[in-house]
């Protein structure tokens, strides 16, 4: 994994954490419209950076678009997070 | 159901090997107070909860326990990964080795294999959200004296994270009780 997308990925594992625990403390404030507001700017932020990320080293999810060669299953060739 | 992302919550960084240490993490992997004790136990008490929002949480939280449990399989799987025989023996790894190999495997430290007894669930929410509390504060524990033995800047790091996580989920629980709590004194026909 290159340093570029180290970063991007750190990128993504602090939006991503920023969700996780804004989800939990929604759970059991329901009504707390700025945690709502504050998640809303986080999921956006995540949906775009994951666009990027996709497009340039492939699919972190299954159900991401299969982008680059459209002979290859790319989720399948792809390394797990354990590996870098 | 779940999706798998290839990303972990967190990220894992190690200095070389450190069978010692892997060995140890074996607690956070497959022992009482372990991850996959929370994510089990959560999961599986979340179908009789009264209110959608406790069911989320324990979702939400079990959830983040399989992520944990992935964060702490890498520690265990890269301070293993070059290890050599003699310092895995030296290291009191070898009759982990000899049963698994560097395979991760669902045991405590001691090799005790991880078992359903460990964890309950009670069909009642009193009770189960009071032994994930508890849960939550015996697995505080745990990282507090896995990072006693922990001298790896990168393992004190991620240690230090899940540590944090659990006084959250501690938090988290304490308001659902309450808010359980609640519920029945409303809801309760004389």
């Amino acid at each position: 994994m290159t340093a570029q997308q180290q970063a991007m990925m750190l990128q993504l594992q602090q939006i991503g954490l920023t969700m996780d625990d804004l989800r939990i403390y929604l759970d059991t404030h329901l009504d707390d419209a700025f945690a709502i507001e504050r998640f809303n700017i986080a999921a956006e932020d995540y949906r775009n950076l994951l666009e990027d990320y996709v497009a340039q080293y492939g699919p972190l999810t299954w159900t991401c678009p299969q982008e680059g060669s459209s002979n290859e299953w790319v989720w399948g060739m792809s390394e797990f997070p354990w590996q870098y | 159901m779940w999706i798998y992302q290839k990303k972990l919550q967190y990220p894992v960084r190690v200095n070389g090997p450190n069978p010692f240490l892997a060995q140890m993490l074996n607690s956070a992997y497959g022992g009482a107070d372990g991850e996959l004790s929370a994510a089990l136990r959560y999961l599986n008490q979340r179908y009789t909860m009264p209110t959608n929002n406790t069911k989320g949480l324990l979702t939400d939280i079990g959830t983040e326990e399989l992520a944990h449990l992935e964060i702490i399989a890498t520690l265990i799987y890269k301070l293993t990964t070059d290890a050599d025989l003699k310092e895995i023996a030296e290291q009191g790894m070898a009759g982990h080795f000899i049963e698994h190999g560097l395979s991760t495997f669902y045991a405590d430290p001691n090799g005790v294999p991880w078992t359903a007894s460990y964890i309950q669930a009670k069909d009642d929410p009193i009770s189960d959200l009071t032994e994930d509390m508890a849960a939550e504060q015996k697995a505080r524990v745990s990282y507090n004296h896995l990072l006693d033995y922990t001298d790896d800047p990168g393992v004190i790091d991620t240690l230090r994270f899940l540590r944090q996580r659990e006084i959250v989920h501690f938090q988290r629980f304490g308001e659902a009780l309450e808010q359980v709590q609640d519920y029945y004194a409303c809801t309760k026909v004389f």
